[in-house]
């Protein structure tokens, strides 16, 4: 714009830079210091290297924490949101009695603090363990459980919104034509719902892949998730190499997310 | 004493020249309308008049201080906008008051102005009710309120009638032409409507594809459109190109025809299809009289619209009163005669 | 659609069946529990013994220790909650207002720290505000300093971390809603002589304002909840409530306490959350069409 100044424009967005900054500070100084060559950090850094990246190679346990996260966020990846295709159906298609409620129900985990959660489900299955005698917890299943509970908020919300922009008369239109509820759902709206069925899946998997406190008590030594085994290392020191792991989280991530973008834009999910 | 003047204003969005070259002046307490079809450019006018949008090329001036890089809320025009984009979140007499405060104005004196305004536009009911609880037709009024309480030297105002159904239209028609001639403001509008143009304007600006094709008064631009363009806008539906020949105006299929002044310039000439009359008993008065074959009658109430052909196979388009005809005695297939006076002939040097 | 009714209502119970069951067994009832455990008597080096006392409520509320993780955690969060958005507000506005193509690439910008983890980012952090970290770095190198500064494990430290979390969920919610503020209403206010600054404030905000409220509110529970960050970066200097009661569960064994924490913990922000949707819905009031994008007549 020519009537203000070239210097009083520039002063205006200086702010802007400052905060997108503070925005990305943390994981770009993940990504910075996983190519430190020392083992001690220092700034500036003695040199740089990949030498982490294969010292990983190494670190055996890393790598199974990684594969159980992937295992556990997959399967609870995939129960969420067939729950959550079938109860935002029941949400956007139907009129009932506590519609409401149900739908503050199916939302709810998200305001109870994680590790509360997490503490719960260990409370319930300890004591159907008291019960029944079988073992319960430490176990995959309960993990997933714990997962698929935290999951659902979100694959409820997105496949909510995009069931809404559906048009009913398509599947009425479907079954005028001969087609039977079941036979209209799959034909008519599934095809449909695909992008948000994608979205939700994939951040719904990247919530249970990231999030810690959940898992924090349905966990034992040697079968940690990849979160959880972070921290404890964090606990004792921060390094490079911790860096690293966290880096190719990050990397994984954004391709995660990339794919995902191509399906629905990020920033109506939140 | 010009109250507004553009000077070979360009702008562009990209590539795409949106106004070419326009120059135009406006007098004080002159209301005027840029008429043309969509993407003509109007709309790109006037926002480069508010100063939404700041010229390329050329400048602006208002009561001679020129204000080409003035941003809009320094300058002295008010819009009203073609949504009215009346404040959700405020009662209509906030609204009114909006600009008065940014003003600094006074409190009391804004309480006076803001009863006074409303009570022009005959809204003073109204003070403390929401932009949510009125009609499409009494919004408008408050928007005509608000940017007139700022007594700008130029007012504008996107489509003012386009949104309302006709007898809301002609109502407010008449609000802002009282209000216009009560308070002599410069009034600057965009149309598409011909109609409505020829009603509110001292002066109409026709444009199309960025370039001002004819300025003047409604009936100038009615019954002396200039060119093409102008003349196929305001409805003269029987144009034919062509050139003059040894004093008749020749069309590009042969059809010989009598105008009043035979120029050499001129490229196309109009007739307006409620010029031509049917089968005369008095054909002596008509130096253009030509034998038809009727290919469609239509009943439009106080017309009847005949869709017609020529032996060489030019068209013609004719609206005749049915108080005079009977429709029941036309039908197509039917070969008529129809005639016009040389001096309704339209030459179009465009 | 109108159907059989008796099927409707068999149909509809199998599509809800299986969430509501699983949640509210392995949710809700946990939460009972809690409540109940939280009226248990804890004993020393023990389980816990059945009873019907409120002395683990009174002992957070008479002990200093845990009142101040109380204070820390609402101290926090508040100021966590405004700095965010104070940080927020602009970047949302622009975003909301940008029609370039940058805008795609800004909001994956946002978002994608948030995806990333919060240990993953407290990582950074640590490197960043550690003794030998970079912010100490720079303060000795330009000579603001002699000493390293502490950072970590103090308020600020936890309350930056915690903001840094929460902003992408602050700037994405008031976006939205300023992207449905028709801008033809702050081309009027400017056309009537507004400058940027009281188009914010006169027109965009008060019309944003239940969507400010809903992202404050999510940001501030949030906050409140918050476990991953606090530990790491609040160390056990500055301790918040949900590690504070996770350790009394683990470590000390007092599952009632722990409980009662819990209890305490869901009970403050569920108020808030009544609180402030009472606030948002006077906001709201049902005669104002804030949405004004459609002409009416």
């Amino acid at each position: 714009m020519k009537r203000q100044s070239k210097w009083l424009t520039l002063l205006k967005w200086i702010p802007i830079f400052l905060i997108f900054g503070f925005i990305i500070l943390p994981v770009f100084m993940v990504l910075w210091i996983s190519f430190f060559s020392t083992s001690l950090i220092t700034f500036p850094p003695k040199g740089y290297s990949f030498k982490w990246f294969l010292e990983l190679l190494h670190h055996q346990e890393f790598l199974s924490s990684f594969f159980l996260s992937l295992k556990v966020s997959f399967f609870a990846m995939i129960i969420s949101l067939v729950l959550g295709l079938l109860g935002s159906f029941a949400l956007i298609r139907f009129n009932f009695k506590g519609k409401k409620i149900l739908e503050l129900l199916f939302l709810s985990p998200l305001i109870v603090p994680t590790i509360i959660t997490g503490i719960g489900i260990y409370i319930f299955l300890f004591n159907v363990e008291r019960l029944i005698g079988i073992d319960m917890v430490p176990n995959l299943w309960a993990l997933v459980t714990a997962h698929v509970i935290i999951c659902i908020p979100w694959t409820v919300r997105l496949i909510s919104a995009g069931l809404q922009s559906i048009n009913p008369s398509l599947e009425e239109a479907a079954i005028d034509l001969g087609s039977t509820r079941i036979q209209a759902f799959v034909k008519i709206v599934l095809p449909n719902l695909r992008p948000s069925i994608i979205a939700a899946g994939i951040l719904s998997f990247i919530h249970s892949f990231n999030n810690l406190e959940i898992s924090l008590m349905l966990v034992r030594p040697g079968e940690l998730t990849l979160p959880i085994e972070i921290l404890n290392y964090v606990f004792w020191k921060v390094d490079p190499l911790i860096a690293t792991v966290s880096t190719i989280q990050i990397i994984l991530i954004g391709i995660l997310m990339w794919i995902a973008n191509k399906f629905i834009s990020i920033g109506k999910v939140f | 004493m010009e109250e507004l003047i553009l000077n070979q204003v360009m702008k562009k969005f990209g590539d795409n020249v949106v106004v070419k070259n326009i120059s135009l002046s406006i007098k004080k307490g002159e209301l005027v309308s840029l008429l043309g079809p969509s993407g003509c450019g109007k709309s790109t006018t006037l926002r480069l008049i508010s100063g939404f949008l700041e010229p390329d090329e050329g400048e602006l001036k208002i009561n001679d201080s020129v204000v080409t890089h003035t941003p809009p809320n320094k300058r002295d025009t008010a819009l009203v906008f073609q949504n009215y984009a009346l404040f959700p979140h405020m009662t209509v007499a906030d609204n009114v008051a909006y600009g008065l405060k940014m003003r600094k104005v006074l409190k009391s004196e804004i309480k006076t102005r803001v009863s006074e305004a409303l009570k022009m536009v005959h809204l003073d009911q109204f003070e403390d009710r929401y932009p949510g609880q009125l009609s499409g037709g009494q919004q408008q009024r408050v928007a005509l309120a608000r940017a007139i309480i700022v007594n700008p030297r130029v007012l504008l105002l996107d489509e003012p009638l386009s949104n309302l159904d006709a007898k809301l239209r002609d109502e407010m028609r008449n609000e802002i032409l009282s209000l216009q001639k009560r308070l002599d403001l410069t009034c600057i509008f965009v149309t598409h409507d011909q109609e409505e143009a020829l009603v509110l304007s001292d002066k109409i600006v026709v444009m199309d594809e960025g370039n001002i094709r004819q300025i003047g008064t409604p009936s100038e631009i009615f019954d002396s459109p200039k060119s093409y363009f102008t003349a196929d806008f305001v409805g003269v539906r029987n144009i034919y190109g062509g050139k003059v020949e040894e004093g008749y105006f020749v069309t590009d299929q042969g059809l010989k025809v009598n105008v009043s002044s035979a120029e050499e310039g001129i490229k196309h000439i109009g007739i307006r299809p409620n010029m031509v009359v049917l089968n005369p008993s008095e054909v002596s008065e008509y130096s253009n009289q030509f034998k038809v074959k009727i290919n469609q009658v239509i009943y439009k109430g106080t017309i009847i619209e005949l869709d017609t052909t020529f032996e060489n196979g030019e068209s013609m388009v004719v609206e005749i009163p049915s108080e005079k005809h009977d429709i029941n005695r036309l039908n197509s297939g039917d070969e008529v005669t129809l005639c016009w006076r040389a001096d309704k002939v339209i030459p179009l040097f465009e | 659609m109108s159907w059989n009714r008796k099927r409707s209502r068999f149909e509809i119970g199998m599509l809800i069946a299986p969430t509501t069951i699983l949640i509210t067994i392995m949710f809700l009832l946990p939460l009972i529990y809690f409540l109940r455990v939280s009226f248990n008597q804890n004993i020393l080096g023990g389980f816990m013994e059945s009873a019907w006392t409120i002395e683990n409520y009174i002992g957070f509320f008479r002990d200093p220790y845990f009142l101040k993780i109380l204070w820390n955690t609402i101290y926090i969060s508040i100021t966590a909650t405004t700095l965010t958005f104070v940080m927020a507000f602009p970047i949302a506005y622009i975003l909301a207002r940008m029609t370039s193509r940058w805008k795609g690439v800004l909001i994956a910008l946002v978002v994608f720290p948030l995806l990333v983890g919060n240990i993953v980012r407290d990582i950074g952090w640590i490197a960043f505000f550690s003794q030998n970290g970079l912010v100490n770095r720079i303060l000795t190198q330009i000579g603001l300093t002699d000493s390293p500064v502490q950072f970590l494990e103090t308020p600020p430290a936890v309350i930056i971390a915690i903001a840094n979390v929460v902003l992408p969920y602050m700037i994405l919610s008031i976006q939205a809603v300023i992207e449905r503020i028709n801008p033809a209403l702050e081309e009027a206010a400017i056309d009537l002589g507004a400058s940027r600054w009281q188009v914010i404030r006169t027109v965009v905000m008060p019309i944003a304002m239940p969507g400010i409220l809903a992202g404050t509110l999510f940001v501030f529970i949030l906050s409140m909840n918050a476990y991953t960050t606090p530990l790491v970066i609040g160390g056990t200097k500055v301790q918040m409530m949900a590690p504070a009661l996770y350790a009394q569960i683990t470590e000390v064994s007092n599952w009632p306490m722990g409980s009662a924490m819990a209890i305490i913990l869901i009970i403050i922000t569920l108020l808030s959350s009544i609180l402030y949707l009472r606030v948002i819905e006077r906001t709201t009031s049902s005669n104002k069409n804030t949405t004004t994008t459609e002409v009416k007549g």
